[in-house]
């Protein structure tokens, strides 16, 4: 079921009145009714692969009560890598094998031997990169004895299938998600209502921004030959807001449609168009991932605290992995491979912690010197993001070979002005609530009813006359 | 609990309150002109409730092209007959659409003696007509029309009802008055081929698809089913294009003689390139001559 479906509208509000006017009463009772609604949600793609979201969770459960009961240090150890053979097996099989027996193949075929190996039609199970993931999370915090495992498996199948996360995160951690299910909920007004207002805005980024920009990213990557230098690169600026206003959108509407139903879940943007160099914005993209990503991979690697060659080794490890998960495609490696880079100068000169606090905190104004910071941090990004969205590494090549050689400084072909408009509307938006949650927690128009419904009334007529509700599926979806 | 639902419903209703003021006023703006069939695409804005009309047409803009520039009443006074235009040009409807228009006139209680489909074999093999998005962006907003089209089966139904509301706070739409052009007189000079075969590559997207051809069919039969249940005849005819007939011709013309009623080809008959606009579009002069010539004797005074 898409977010921006009407199906959705409707499943929202019946979910709502049943969660807190039917099963209000008893904890177990709300955690089955929002492990069949999440079900349900999640069946509503393809009911076939409800069976695999099961056996992920019911693994990692009995896991969890396995490495509670088990002493022995190898046994345990040894139990908690079945558990990651099982979730990234699955994984692998879903949504990588075609392309190592597709590599292997070519592999091959450059020394003259031409194999013979099929490929299978596999269907890649929507967010399975993500509840695996937040799966797996569970069995290592439990292994590491940050967590006490749960003996609720309702409530355990809660934490894995919570409908709003389920299909594009956040991806949440037991430690901060597992214990909201195992507690009463009670609802909370100023919650409900900052998550409505999130989700407002998420519906925004992700109507307005990110589906009107794809109409012209698609013609355009679609279309490289046919364009010239200075709109192939306004192609990848669109294409970078594109992104961003979809997963970001995604997590505003997931973040404030679980505030609904009673819960918190973790930030995962803080508006890293704004930041002032790579490692910041690594520290503001896809928080959940990078965290997962530094907690249960980079630390344990060693960090950063061996010698030099260990942290360009680790550092290009996560930059990889990350590209990796992003799908089985050499673009994203080269996509995580190129961030790496961009990472290791900052990461060797120790001025990747430079930029912690937030941009002009304090100040409405920005220093020319942070603006030039963030423009060129954009372009780095930005550049990045041709290989992420090109067809193949090949395409990535021509695409930026085009943005150089062909006419660069002739006029646009394409010249989007109301969403350039409207993409300055976001980012204004953006700023003025920078050190806050989501873009529209609007805590300095508390008192000010009658304005705050106005801008309320205003993004709502945006979304209804610039909106596409050509129902695109969110970008996420497929990794 | 009680506040937030208050205030979730409140701010709902006023949101809700306040587009539909807006659609419902701007239309009534709009509608302060007295339309007529040739100065509008919009068929809204001149279909008469509970009007008796002798004759109809539909189709894709060569339907059309008999109420545009002024040619409405001049084809009214040739034929002798009150003509209701249902036609839709500019790539934005479809056959199927074209049912929906005829079910509404008919809910208006609209009568209407003799339905004549223009018949281009395009308009059969097109998938893009009826998923056009844009079908109504030139209709005001009315709820009855809304309210049908809600429980009406359509490609893209979403994606078009919400062009159809937004286009309604559009500039084009605000300004949107009688055209008055009294006439077209462009002409060719000759057959650009050049032209023929890129119009034909755009016309045809999608292909000789069967599977549309068959759905577009099927739209067909239900129009005839329609129109005989509000006992109106049907009579289908090709318009004439300069250059003369359109890939999948004898396909369509094979499945419209099977369907048993009045079948003209008249895709030939007009062939001096002074007569048309474009490669397939008549220009005044040629519209009034082929209603006189040809539509006249099929159905005359």
């Amino acid at each position: 079921m898409l977010f921006n479906s009407p199906e959705f509208l409707i499943f929202l509000v019946l979910a709502f009145v049943l969660y807190w006017f039917v099963f209000n009463r008893h904890l177990k009772a709300q955690n089955a009714l929002i492990v069949a609604l999440s079900y349900l949600f999640y069946g509503w793609w393809d009911w076939r692969f409800l069976g695999l979201l099961f056996a992920s969770s019911f693994v990692d459960y009995n896991v969890g009560l396995g490495l509670a009961r088990i002493v022995n240090p190898s046994r345990r150890k040894l139990l908690l890598v079945a558990s990651l053979v099982a979730n990234l097996g699955l994984l692998g099989f879903f949504k990588y094998y075609n392309f190592f027996v597709t590599e292997f193949i070519d592999a091959f075929s450059h020394l003259g031997v031409h194999l013979d190996v099929n490929t299978l039609n596999i269907i890649l199970p929507v967010g399975i990169s993500f509840y695996t993931f937040q799966s797996i999370s569970y069995a290592i915090d439990v292994y590491r004895r940050n967590i006490e495992p749960t003996r609720d498996l309702v409530a355990f199948l809660a934490y894995v299938s919570f409908f709003p996360q389920l299909v594009a995160g956040p991806i949440e951690r037991a430690t901060n998600l597992l214990p909201q299910f195992t507690s009463k909920r009670h609802f909370d007004y100023a919650l409900a209502t900052d998550g409505m207002r999130q989700v407002l805005w998420g519906f925004f980024k992700k109507i307005v921004i990110a589906d009107n920009c794809a109409s012209y990213v698609n013609d355009i990557f679609g279309n490289t030959a046919d364009y010239n230098g200075g709109t192939l690169f306004l192609g990848a600026v669109l294409f970078a807001f594109q992104i961003y206003g979809d997963f970001s959108g995604y997590s505003d509407i997931a973040i404030g449609t679980a505030r609904l139903f009673g819960f918190s879940l973790m930030q995962n943007f803080a508006y890293p168009y704004f930041s002032r160099d790579v490692a910041e914005f690594w520290r503001r993209w896809h928080i959940s991932l990078s965290t997962w990503f530094r907690d249960y991979v980079y630390i344990p690697l060693g960090g950063s605290k061996g010698g030099t060659w260990m942290k360009i080794r680790n550092t290009f490890v996560i930059f990889l992995l990350s590209g990796f998960w992003h799908g089985a495609n050499l673009t994203f490696i080269a996509w995580g491979f190129l961030h790496a880079l961009y990472f290791i100068p900052l990461q060797l000169t120790g001025k990747n912690r430079v930029n912690i606090n937030i941009v002009a905190h304090g100040n409405q104004w920005v220093s020319p010197m942070d603006v030039l910071r963030i423009l060129f941090t954009f372009l780095l990004v930005t550049f990045g993001w041709i290989f992420f969205r090109a067809k193949s590494i090949t395409h990535a090549f021509e695409y930026i070979l085009g943005i150089f050689t062909k006419a660069p400084l002739e006029a646009l072909a394409i010249f989007p002005i109301s969403l350039l408009g409207l993409i300055g509307f976001m980012l204004a938006v953006e700023w003025v609530h920078r050190d806050k949650q989501h873009g529209l927690e609007i805590t300095w128009l508390q008192d000010k009813k009658v304005l705050r419904w106005c801008m309320y009334l205003g993004i709502m007529l945006l979304i209804f006359l610039f909106g596409n509700f050509g129902k695109t599926e969110f970008i996420y979806f497929a990794f | 609990m009680k506040k937030f639902l208050l205030k979730t419903v409140l701010i709902t209703c006023l949101f809700v309150g306040l587009l539909t003021s807006g659609l419902v006023g701007i239309s009534v703006w709009v509608k302060r002109n007295h339309f007529e069939n040739q100065h509008t695409e919009g068929n809204l804005l001149v279909i008469k409730p509970d009007h008796h009309y002798d004759l109809a047409f539909m189709g894709i803009s060569h339907a059309r092209m008999f109420s545009r520039y002024a040619n409405h009443p001049k084809v009214e006074a040739i034929l002798g007959k009150d003509i209701l235009n249902l036609g839709r040009g500019g790539g934005s409807c479809g056959v199927n659409e074209q049912l929906f228009y005829l079910q509404y006139a008919y809910s208006q209680g609209v009568k209407i003696d003799t339905l004549v489909y223009v018949v281009s074999p395009v308009l059969m093999y097109a998938g893009f007509l009826n998923r056009a998005t844009d079908t109504f962006n030139s209709e005001p907003f009315e709820f009855g029309f809304l309210w049908q089209y809600l429980r009406f089966p359509a490609e893209n139904k979403q994606v078009r009802i919400w062009s159809y509301m937004r286009s309604k706070f559009g500039p084009h739409w605000v300004r949107t008055a009688p055209d008055t052009k009294e006439v077209m007189t462009d002409s060719l000079t000759g057959l650009d081929s050049l032209v023929v075969q890129q119009g034909f590559k755009d016309s045809y997207k999608d292909g000789f698809n069967d599977t549309i051809f068959q759905y577009n069919a099927q739209q067909m039969e239900a129009t005839i089913a329609l129109a005989e249940q509000h006992n109106t005849a049907v009579i289908f005819f090709f318009p004439p294009a300069l250059f003369g007939q359109w890939p999948g011709h004898a396909e369509t013309l094979a499945y419209f003689q099977k369907l048993g009623k009045p079948c003209y080809d008249f895709s030939e008959v007009i062939k001096e390139p002074r007569l048309y606009y474009d490669n397939h579009h008549l220009n005044s002069e040629g519209v009034m001559l082929f209603t006189e010539g040809y539509l006249r004797a099929v159905l005359g005074r």
